[in-house]
């Protein structure tokens, strides 16, 4: 689906601090990924040469094959893209309503609702919602535009707990259920877990990619074998907290 | 949402901000409004100074018809023949030479013609000047030279008269002044107004009656009584036409119109050579003109005249006026660009976060950018409004303190140059006053200013928002956190 190849990214005016290192990898649809790594792994740099936000200094960075160079930048982001920021990002002097158009001809009003918001929220202004409401909003605005790729950078950085797992659920679905593909960054290991992928950045490589659905398809398995094996129920309970605690 | 709606919805939504850039180009408005009613003024200010000293046109006699209607008087009456025809004399004397001279009849400005003119919508009043006739002064003196031979000289004074002696041409240039008395006014008959220095050298006061009779036949003529009903004095001196002291400025002697005729012993043969009819409202100028030129009489007799030959002076004394408007209108233009700049780059600070949302969402820079424009358009479009409202009180303003402060220079000027006159020769300096300002708001104004305020609006936000336009979408987003 989108795709990056070998792409390396410094700062012009620091050329020996190298953000990414030739780093190659494939994002599919249907799947929603998360992002992770500390502080200067690259994380947003990545995120920021998907988006089309900036260009690689080498490498190449394609959609269904296509370099995104070839539509323009502009283009790229507008057909393809749409992205949730940490802090929202609407524009202060809309309604969520209008904040939503402002991402698409897609049925403004329904997607609020589909996000949770009644009519007369939907309406306001928008800086009078909570922060779970306009997240909600923004993403909203996100799916206006009917891009087949949605990029979040820290979508729940100011969210509660709770509000931080509905908007993660709110991912998920959109990645299984409407075949997006979700790129995720996040410094929460425990928010990863729940997307199907996982990729770790470590120094501008790509450190560990842990593909969380495989590993839930095999412990399945396994418990299903365990299930099977005749033994002590005390052994069978070890070899059972064994398959959940480790990682395949 | 297209760029329109979203400009309207930030317009309208955003009321401080829209508010203060309101005020700024609203105040600027005002200022290029008054910069260009200034330069239109100013060209007004130069024709109204024209009107207020000349607002009144001069009826005299075309030296070059004279001489046509001579050749055709000559013609009638024949080749070698004496006779009279229209005021035309041609008679042998005894030696066999031919003499020829024209009377009053030939020379003067046909009162019929003065009349119709006189009636023209638009003139306010007229007066009428009879030409300087010399006359014996019977019963005083006149002032002269005595180390110049008066043997060539017609050892009389001059009179003129005047219908209404304040038209006169030298009263209206403040070359005299009636300082005792009064002036003569066309209900009076048969009195004079004489020279201090003729009323001092005779011992003449206001009441007394001064004779004159023909001064070729000094004995012989009738002689007529005028009573001296004021005393004028010398400001500037009255320019002798002729060499001589019956020409003298001290010796000209004001009368009533058909005084002088009758010592000349012309009477009821008058010889007017100046009409002057005032126009009663000077923005008609023009107007009154084409209508006098449009009056049937017979004009290639005729030199119609503006009264005054000062227009030109005035013309160039407030010429800076122009430049003066140039200059505001240039101040005027930078600062409002720079204000409006400085204005939008703070405003584009808090902005960035709107910004780099349009540029996620895909948006171009210069989309971006039209709707700043759109923004700035619509707003300075009601402040333009409001100005173009308020303009025509603040042009008036401007330009009146333009033209007074112009004035004052002008004053300044005067005095200086004043003192620095030694030569004896006197200086022609008329003193100009302004009758006033008409600052007109007109079409074009409103056309010139409203594309100037366009102009700083776009060149304001284009200006500013280079610092949007430079940088790339990741660090105008890496600004927004």
């Amino acid at each position: 689906m989108i795709e990056i190849k070998d792409v390396m990214y410094y700062y012009k005016s620091q050329r020996d601090k190298v953000i990414l290192k030739h780093i190659s990898y494939c994002f599919e649809q249907g799947k929603m990924y998360a992002v992770l790594g500390t502080s200067g792994s690259g994380k947003t740099t990545l995120l920021s040469l998907l988006a089309g936000l900036d260009v690689p200094v080498e490498g190449e960075i394609r959609v269904n094959g296509v370099n995104i160079m070839q539509k323009g930048l502009n283009g790229h982001r507008k057909e393809n893209i749409s992205l949730v920021f940490q802090n929202y990002n609407l524009i202060d002097y809309l309604t969520p309503v209008e904040n939503v158009r402002l991402g698409g001809k897609e049925d403004a009003m329904g997607l609020l609702r589909s996000m949770g918001l009644d009519e007369t929220q939907s309406r306001r202004n928008v800086m009078q919602l909570s922060g779970g409401q306009q997240q909600r909003v923004a993403i909203a605005r996100a799916l206006a535009s009917n891009a087949p790729v949605l990029l979040a950078d820290e979508p729940t950085g100011n969210l509660d707990e709770d509000t931080a797992n509905e908007i993660i659920a709110i991912f998920s679905e959109l990645a299984h259920e409407k075949n997006k593909c979700v790129i995720m960054v996040t410094h929460s290991k425990e928010l990863a877990q729940k997307a199907d992928v996982i990729l770790t950045l470590k120094k501008g490589t790509v450190a560990a990619t842990e593909d969380t659905a495989l590993d839930e398809r095999i412990r399945k398995g396994l418990r299903e074998q365990a299930e099977k094996f005749s033994a002590p129920d005390d052994l069978k309970d070890r070899i059972m907290s064994e398959i959940e605690r480790k990682s395949c | 949402m297209n760029i329109f709606g979203l400009s309207i919805r930030s317009v309208l939504r955003k009321r401080a901000k829209t508010i203060l850039l309101m005020l700024i180009i609203f105040i600027t408005s005002v200022f290029i409004f008054a910069g260009w009613a200034c330069k239109s003024a100013s060209v007004q200010t130069q024709n109204e100074s024209k009107q207020a000293i000349g607002a009144s046109f001069r009826l005299e006699e075309n030296e070059a018809n004279r001489h046509v209607r001579m050749d055709k008087l000559v013609k009638q009456i024949g080749e070698g023949v004496g006779g009279s025809a229209g005021g035309y004399h041609t008679e042998q004397n005894e030696s066999g030479e031919w003499f020829t001279w024209t009377d009053n009849d030939f020379d003067t400005l046909l009162m019929e013609d003065i009349l119709r003119i006189a009636e023209v919508d638009g003139i306010k009043e007229y007066n009428i000047t009879t030409a300087n006739t010399v006359v014996n002064p019977v019963n005083f003196e006149r002032i002269e030279d005595k180390d110049v031979d008066q043997n060539s000289d017609q050892k009389g004074v001059s009179l003129r008269g005047n219908l209404r002696m304040e038209l006169d041409f030298d009263v209206q240039k403040g070359n005299i002044e009636v300082k005792e008395g009064r002036m003569i006014t066309p209900e009076d008959t048969d009195v004079c107004i004489i020279s201090r220095e003729i009323a001092d050298l005779n011992g003449l006061q206001v009441g007394d009656f001064l004779e004159f009779n023909n001064w070729k036949e000094r004995e012989t003529s009738t002689v007529y009584k005028a009573e001296v009903v004021g005393i004028y004095d010398s400001i500037s001196g009255i320019t002798p036409i002729m060499y001589g002291d019956s020409y003298r400025s001290e010796n000209i002697i004001f009368t009533d119109l058909s005084f002088p005729e009758k010592p000349e012993g012309n009477e009821g043969n008058p010889l007017y050579q100046y009409a002057t009819f005032v126009v009663e409202n000077v923005d008609e100028y023009e107007t009154v003109r084409k209508r006098i030129q449009a009056v049937d009489i017979g004009w290639e007799r005729y030199d119609f005249l503006d009264n005054t030959g000062m227009s030109d002076t005035m013309t160039e004394n407030f010429g800076e006026l122009e430049k003066m408007s140039s200059l505001i209108l240039i101040l005027v233009c930078i600062s409002g660009i720079i204000i409006i700049c400085l204005v939008f780059l703070f405003w584009l600070k808090g902005r960035v976060h709107e910004i780099g949302i349009y540029l996620s969402l895909g948006r171009t820079k210069c989309g971006i950018i039209m709707q700043m424009l759109l923004e700035g358009i619509l707003v300075g479009c009601v402040a333009f409004l409001i100005a173009a409202a308020a303009s025509p009180v603040v042009s008036k303003g401007v330009v009146e303190y333009l033209v007074d402060y112009q004035t004052k220079l002008q004053a300044e000027a005067e005095q200086l140059n004043a003192g620095m006159v030694s030569n004896g020769v006197i200086e022609d300096d008329r003193e100009a006053e302004i009758v006033g300002v008409t600052v007109e708001i007109s079409g074009d104004v409103i056309c010139l200013s409203g594309i100037s305020v366009l102009g700083i609006i776009m060149a304001a936000i284009t200006l500013s928002c280079i610092s949007v336009m430079v940088q790339k979408p990741k660090e105008i987003l890496s600004r927004m956190s």
